[in-house]
């Protein structure tokens, strides 16, 4: 009997000595410092959202009103690629043609482009603070809807930018050619438009 | 401390040469940093390649740099000069100004045709997937295919000429008749083309493509058209 217990006792020591030899294990954990983990990347500028409020004059018609809603997307130092979409509406303006007063629909239009930043520099009011500023061409290309009707619409025009840290503003002007059957009853085949605009990087 | 009456004037002529040296060996390395990313814009800033620094904002291969006091932009070219950036911090900040491998497309055609597409490198050639719209007046047309560009020529790093084949599926709108075809049908469409493209940037292509369709129909109509593009590298 007492041999057994002298053989469990050992057994239980034995059993204890193997649970603090593996407490005791060395196992260290990588701790390389090769300088990888203190790299810090930049956030990105892809380019500027914008909210623009439009107003056109269109061949044989009246003003059009609008909201445009523009992306500009850097490629480069000079370059960027831009799309917009907008919706105008005639707002009191009624239209004579061929003896007959047609009121228009609404239009909506999408366009894809590009600019080209033909100026860049600083502005500046009182001499104290700068802005950068771009004065770009832009050649858009897209399809302008009438109601039921539509048809290609192309773009050329010039847009003047400044930009702050966290918002930029345009003013812009441009001219536009309508497909012919697009708004066949007032032949209306282009136009000329000013917008103004703000936004935000993104 | 004597000096003989040959060393002394001896002496005299070689400090007035390391004084006048001096100001030649102390010449600072100085980095312009510009308002805006682009070498159009003005210097506003001037750093020294060991001034610590962190970039803040990245466009396209401009990175805008501060010391936490003042910043500007530099181009990604020039970061090597900054000492105090690291090798690993440097190596980093050109591999994120690199564009990739997925290009964006958008154009429109002397068919009255708009598209929009994306493409992406599959081996030697590319994948491209590729949507077009025509509207004329109240009725239009579409069409959306998928194929492959292989780039044939280059003439240097400016310009590149591609070809490329796809398969695809048109449709009539509205009671428009581009495809010969009945109301809401789909026919497959096999298309070929040429483009001559400019490499404007590092992220812009600029290109004009002449284009070949046709309907795989009883028919067999074909469209050539010429269109003007432009890629958006992302």
């Amino acid at each position: 009997m007492r041999s057994i217990t002298l053989a469990l006792a050992g057994l239980l020591m034995l059993t204890a000595a193997g649970v603090r030899a593996d407490e005791t294990i060395y196992q260290p954990a990588p701790m390389v410092d090769n300088g990888l983990n203190d790299l810090t990347k930049p956030s990105t500028q892809h380019g500027m959202l914008g909210l623009g409020y439009t107003t056109s004059l269109i061949e044989n018609t009246g003003l059009q009103n609008g909201v445009l809603v523009s992306a500009r997307y850097f490629t480069g130092d000079k370059w960027y690629a831009l799309g917009e979409v907008e919706m105008a509406t005639y707002s009191t303006n009624t239209l004579v043609a061929d003896d007959s007063v047609n009121v228009p629909d609404d239009s909506t239009r999408y366009a894809l482009g590009m600019g080209y930043s033909l100026l860049q520099g600083n502005a500046s009011v009182s001499g104290k603070t700068v802005m950068p500023f771009v004065l770009a061409v832009e050649l858009a290309a897209g399809e302008q809807s009438f109601g039921d009707t539509g048809g290609l619409y192309l773009s050329g025009g010039i847009s003047t930018q400044v930009h702050w840290k966290k918002y930029w503003g345009a003013l812009g002007i441009r001219q536009f050619n309508l497909d012919e059957n697009a708004q066949p009853l007032i032949n209306s085949e282009w136009g000329i438009q000013w917008d103004i605009q703000l936004g935000f990087w993104f | 401390m004597h000096f003989r009456g040959r060393t002394w004037p001896f002496l005299q002529i070689l400090m007035v040469f390391l004084l006048a040296a001096s100001p030649a060996q102390a010449e600072q390395d100085y980095i312009p940093l510009r308002s805006g990313p682009s070498e159009a814009f003005p210097v506003i800033a001037e750093i020294t390649p060991d001034l610590k620094v962190r970039a803040i904002k990245r466009r396209g291969s401009w990175f805008l740099l501060t010391d936490e006091r003042k910043q500007g932009w530099l181009h990604a070219d020039q970061l090597y000069r900054i000492t105090s950036l690291g090798s690993d911090q440097q190596s980093l900040l050109m591999n994120i100004s690199r564009p990739g491998k997925t290009r964006l497309e958008a154009g429109f055609s002397s068919e009255n045709e708009v598209f929009a597409g994306v493409s992406a490198f599959f081996r030697d050639y590319r994948l491209y997937g590729r949507y077009t719209h025509a509207s004329t007046g109240s009725s239009g047309w579409s069409l959306a295919e998928a194929g492959l560009i292989r780039t044939f020529a280059r003439m240097g790093d400016s310009f590149s000429f591609n070809w490329s084949a796809g398969l695809g599926a048109g449709q009539d709108e509205d009671g428009n008749r581009h495809w010969h075809t009945e109301k809401d049908t789909i026919v497959p469409v096999a298309s070929v083309s040429a483009d001559a493209v400019w490499h404007a940037e590092q992220r812009f292509e600029i290109g004009v493509r002449t284009s070949w369709q046709l309907a795989i129909t009883e028919e067999r109509q074909n469209y050539p058209a010429v269109s003007l593009f432009w890629n958006l590298r992302l």
